[in-house]
């Protein structure tokens, strides 16, 4: 069986975030997301932790914007899943639904 | 009153001490002027660093490895190039003038120079390991000082395990902790003076 890195609880949310805005996708949109979402407060600067580590995996890409003056002159960073990102997500998907199946305990959204 | 403007200092501390600092420090910035309060936009600052840090270091054990290494190296260098010879002079300089030798530096005024001697090689070992792993800077020196205060926490325990049985000891724990205070404080401040590319970098 060949080894391989699994995406985590967070990066699952990042990942899922980020295709949810597309071409918006930067530190702002991407917390109020997982925040509305996953109904928590979550520190932005653990999303651009799990972000700065989903890029030296290979599965997210970035660009920096334009500077704007709402930012105090400062520029955003735009953010979008790479192919191998997208693979890497379905993958996480399919393995968590085999996982899922058959487990009495979960029945009837139960747990 | 909530100011319009967010925390300068708080926004000072994430541009230093924080890796993609300009990038988040904008996200900040902008959230703050859409009502977040000053709490958050401090916890946000602490947390970005809190968490870059341990990240950093998680992704790069080598570098961690060597960056304590570092440390350690320029600080035994310099305690035997730099703080011992000064020691030695400013000994023979006050024997040269009739005062009396250095026993205690908190004895004399003129004694309380030596105090900050130690910290000359602080300064420079926080400096060197900055200057070499300067993209994570902020993460390697904390790992550095972290080091040091590991080294250091034997005798501060025996020192205070000595001042609860004995408050005879209490003025030598006193003693300590001011020495060693200052000492991490002259890391930090050497690691600080590293010249701060990152900016420059997330900014490409």
């Amino acid at each position: 069986m060949r080894k391989r890195d699994y995406l985590g609880n967070f990066e699952l949310m990042v990942m899922l975030a980020l295709l949810r805005l597309g071409e918006d996708a930067y530190g702002v949109p991407i917390l109020r997301e997982i925040e509305e979402r996953g109904g928590r407060e979550v520190a932005l600067g653990s999303v651009y932790a799990t972000l700065g580590r989903l890029e030296e995996k290979g599965l997210v890409s970035s660009k920096l914007g334009e500077p704007t003056p709402e930012r105090g002159g400062r520029a955003k960073r735009y953010f979008h899943v790479t192919v191998q990102g997208l693979r890497e997500v379905c993958e996480t998907k399919r393995v968590l639904k085999k996982l899922w199946q058959g487990l009495p305990q979960l029945q009837g959204g139960a747990a | 009153m909530r100011s319009s403007q967010p925390p300068v200092v708080a926004t000072w501390v994430l541009t230093r001490f924080c890796n993609r600092n300009e990038v988040l420090a904008g996200d900040l910035v902008e959230e703050y002027a859409r009502g977040r309060t000053v709490v958050w936009y401090w916890r946000q600052v602490v947390m970005a660093i809190l968490v870059g840090c341990g990240s950093e270091i998680r992704m790069h054990k080598l570098l961690t490895v060597r960056a304590v290494i570092t440390g350690w190296a320029a600080l035994i260098l310099s305690s035997y190039l730099i703080t011992l010879p000064l020691y030695k002079l400013y000994s023979r300089a006050l024997g040269a003038l009739g005062l009396g030798p250095l026993w205690f530096w908190w004895w004399h005024y003129y004694t309380y120079p030596i105090v900050f001697l130690p910290c000359v090689g602080g300064f420079l070992s926080g400096w060197l390991v900055a200057r070499f792993h300067r993209t994570y800077r902020v993460a390697m020196v904390t790992m550095y000082v972290l080091s040091v205060a590991l080294a250091r926490f034997p005798e501060f325990f025996r020192l205070a395990t000595n001042s609860v049985s004995n408050s005879r000891f209490v003025p030598y724990l006193v003693n300590y902790l001011l020495i060693e205070s200052l000492f991490v404080v002259s890391i930090l401040l050497g690691g600080l003076r590293s010249t701060n590319i990152e900016t420059a970098r997330s900014l490409k």
